[in-house]
């Protein structure tokens, strides 16, 4: 019976420290693990940050990859063709007389930009009444295609007229 | 006579009762301590499965932005420098297109007072802003107001002229080019 006592003991304590060890390892790991996760969840906000930084970058690189494509339409839609400047004078000229304005002089200047835009500087000295130069500004200013105004110079002529010194690049493509 | 009773043997005998019972307490001891412990590790054991399977996703996340992100900038440098000036060049017309020219004049008009007419103006359009304008008034109150009115585009006064009672003012002022909305 003794024998059998002490066999008992030592399993049962064997079986106490086993379960007690367990309980304790069980406890420190879901504690770490628990804190392991909040810190991680902590942390989320910044994993989005980032994601989003990621998405913008992605975008970009799209917007990029498309630049040839970009360019050639910017070219297409808002450069006017080199074969087309003949018209384009005309137009001017058209848009000038139905405007009441009188054209006294107009020199061109043509220089080469980069691949095949060419810039053409036009300087305009003009005779009408202010109202009516405005009208010009108004409409040239609206078109679509890259007619821009660099330098203006107004002096009053006579009661109802202005001179008016205008500076204008115009852009096409070959 | 009393009898004496004296327990002189070697191993006292145990008290099987009190053995049993602290075996009992021991053993349902450790079975609690076994169950709470299981006990805890599976309640824990699915939201840290959850959680742990959130981590994963964001870490393969992570590591497919981290590596993408510097292969994205390579290839953005080096578009980038090939269409740069081009695309400076571009931009540079488009904000050039922008600007309001009769906007400008329409402003003029407006701060001009009545007796007060405008000679000449000169300016170049670009983002410096600069006008240039030569003023002609009937009296130098007018005149003066001129200079108030214009107060706010910060006037210099560059020359001021009298002759047979017309005053006459070279006024440069600053008035930024507004940008039109974008109608490209």
């Amino acid at each position: 019976m003794k024998k059998n006592s002490v066999i008992i003991i030592y399993i049962l304590v064997g079986l106490f420290f086993c379960s007690l060890g367990f309980f304790i390892i069980s406890f420190t790991y879901s504690s770490l693990e628990s804190i392991s996760v909040m810190s991680f969840q902590s942390r989320i906000d910044e994993y989005d940050k980032k994601e989003k930084k990621f998405i913008e970058l992605e975008d970009n690189y799209k917007e990029w990859g498309k630049i040839e494509k970009t360019y050639a339409q910017f070219k297409e839609s808002y450069l006017i063709k080199f074969y087309d400047y003949p018209d384009f004078r005309n137009e001017l000229r058209s848009i000038l007389s139905q405007n009441g304005l009188q054209l006294e002089n107009m020199r061109h200047k043509y220089l080469n930009m980069m691949d095949d835009i060419r810039k053409v500087s036009l300087d305009l000295r003009l005779m009408g009444s202010y109202m009516n130069l405005k009208k010009f500004v108004y409409e040239m200013e609206n078109k679509n295609k890259m007619i821009l105004f660099k330098k203006f110079q107004l002096n009053k002529r006579d009661a109802l007229n202005v001179e008016a010194q205008i500076s204008m690049e115009v852009y096409f493509v070959r | 006579m009393m009898k004496i009773k004296y327990n002189i043997s070697k191993h006292k005998r145990i008290d099987l009762v009190q053995f049993f019972l602290y075996c009992f307490v021991v053993l349902v001891l450790s079975v609690l301590f076994l169950f709470i412990g299981i006990k805890n590790l599976s309640s824990k054991e699915k939201k840290l499965r959850e959680a742990k399977e959130q981590q994963e996703l964001y870490r393969t996340k992570l590591n497919y932005i981290s590596k993408n992100t510097r292969e994205y900038h390579r290839e953005i440098n080096a578009i980038n420098k090939k269409w740069r000036n081009k695309v400076r060049f571009s931009n540079s017309l488009i904000a050039a297109k922008t600007y309001d020219i009769i906007g400008k004049l329409n402003v003029l008009e407006e701060l001009l007072p009545s007796g007060v007419y405008i000679q000449g103006i000169s300016f170049k359009v670009d983002a410096k802003s600069d006008i240039d304008i030569t003023v002609v008034a009937d009296s130098y109150p007018n005149l003066f107001h001129v200079y108030k009115n214009f107060s706010k585009y910060d006037p210099s006064i560059v020359s001021e002229s009298e002759s047979d009672g017309i005053f006459t003012a070279h006024i440069r002022i600053n008035l930024e080019l507004k940008k039109k909305n974008e109608k490209k």
